[in-house]
């Protein structure tokens, strides 16, 4: 009786497994649970916002002027890079003019912060949870930064609260390039917090260990030019056509509490892609079975 | 069947989850312990009918939930665990504890390892070897955790 109730259990569990891997059917019932189980998150969580919250108002009067006089010199450094970055921006706009390509704005992006609810607790799962959901307009695939660079993309998202997988991800992957050099890469995650990789770069290539990446918003779903990490480590193995170059992630992918979704608006940037492939497609019959999956 | 105390095994195991999702540093984050396995075990050998892989199952699925695993990963692995101390009930309950702990070494690795298992399936393997270290932080726990459990037991006179 116990053996037959285990056996139909199991059968059950591994079917449940091969669906969820196979399919995306599961998905929306995923998210129902998920609303389910999330008071108890909040609940989980609500220690640690206490604990937050006492300590940012227990603080004394002298620690808030400190803070206020340092915020004040930021701010102003801020403000500072902030005017020449406007410079850069309008100069590129002209440059662009000039070249009279297609005008793609980079800036003006809509701009929402959100909060880490929770981290996950399974250490291969590089995931956090945070309190905004599609009821803010967040939609999966969204990109998410932090202060210093990009964290990663919501992969789940229910009205109040959304899943972002993290750069550090074993299914993350960015598209970058190389600051010094323009030269093009993928950055994939390692499992771990703090380790990226930067893969299927060629023995020959020039990467160095100190090499800034930014996001070269090739895949069409991270933005231009946000700084995704820095080369800290870089091997060559004889005889492997490809060099082993570990990445330390701009984001305080484990330490970030606030995040910032955008809303990059790559809705003409896409309908340029396209138009540029399908004319590529048109131009070059030969090689028309390369696009035939576009 | 006369059974009381039915709320100190639903609180038991909501301690469980809720110590399963508590957010940790991030030295500690691979030495956290199978705690609601180690629970379940407990409640299976003290009261035989109570808690069984039914229950097992379900706590499996909501773990995956709220891990964001792959639905039945955990489910799978609490159930095949679950069934045999169902089985071995008997031995195991009248064992010293040093044995039990043995066991309960084992069986974690059973479940660790049938969870481990699935992630090579869906090519999501941990790369590190800390992914065993709960095996032996959860054996080392068994001992305190089964006297903690036991006086409870007795104290709100589960049956």
């Amino acid at each position: 009786m116990r053996g037959l109730q285990t056996l139909l259990l199991i059968l059950l569990a591994i079917a449940l497994l091969v669906f969820d891997y196979r399919t995306t059917y599961f998905v929306k019932i995923r998210l129902i649970l998920a609303t389910i189980v999330t008071p108890l998150q909040y609940v989980v969580s609500a220690p640690f916002d206490l604990v937050d919250w006492m300590s940012t108002s227990l603080t004394t009067q002298k620690q808030l002027l400190a803070e206020n006089t340092r915020l004040r010199v930021q701010k102003m450094l801020l403000d500072a890079q902030l005017q020449k970055s406007f410079e850069l921006e309008r100069e590129n706009n002209q440059l662009r003019a000039l070249l009279e390509s297609a005008k793609v704005q980079t800036a003006n992006t809509k701009v929402l912060v959100a909060q880490v609810l929770a981290v996950d607790s399974d250490p291969f799962v590089q995931e956090v949870i945070i309190d905004q959901g599609s009821a803010t307009g967040i939609y999966v695939g969204q990109p998410v930064l932090d202060a210093t660079g990009i964290m990663g993309q919501v992969v789940s998202t229910v009205p109040t609260v959304s899943r972002i997988m993290l750069l550090s991800d074993t299914r993350s992957a960015i598209p970058i390039e190389l600051v010094r050099n323009g030269l093009r890469g993928i950055v994939v995650g390692r499992g771990e917090y703090g380790q990226l990789a930067l893969v299927h770069i060629p023995e020959a290539a020039d990467v160095k260990v100190g090499d800034q990446l930014v996001s070269s918003g090739l895949g069409q779903r991270y933005p231009v030019g946000y700084p995704v990490g820095v080369v800290t480590h870089t091997k060559h193995y004889s005889g492997q056509p490809f060099m082993e170059i570990a990445v330390q992630p701009s984001a305080a992918l484990d330490r970030s509490r606030l995040v910032l979704l955008i809303w990059p608006q790559q809705e003409k940037l896409m309908q340029l892609v396209q138009q540029e492939l399908t004319e590529t497609t048109k131009a070059s019959k030969p090689f028309k079975d390369m696009h035939s999956n576009e | 069947m006369n059974s009381r105390g039915t709320w100190v095994i639903i609180v038991s195991l909501f301690i469980a989850v809720v110590l399963t999702i508590l957010p940790l540093p991030n030295w500690a984050v691979w030495a956290r312990p199978l705690w609601v396995l180690i629970i379940l075990i407990y409640w299976v050998l003290a009261l035989d009918c109570r808690v069984g892989v039914g229950v097992a199952w379900v706590m499996g699925i909501l773990l995956d939930i709220l891990g964001g695993t792959l639905l039945g990963e955990h489910a799978l692995a609490m159930a095949i665990v679950i069934y045999i101390v169902a089985k071995l009930q008997r031995q195991i309950r009248i064992a010293p504890l040093m044995q039990q702990t043995l066991l309960i070494f084992i069986l974690s690795a059973i479940y660790l390892g049938i969870i481990y298992v699935c992630l090579g399936l869906t090519n999501r393997l941990p790369s590190s070897l800390l992914y065993w270290l709960p095996v032996f932080i959860t054996a080392l726990l068994w001992p305190w955790l089964f006297i903690l459990l036991r006086d409870c037991r007795r104290r709100f006179k589960v049956t």
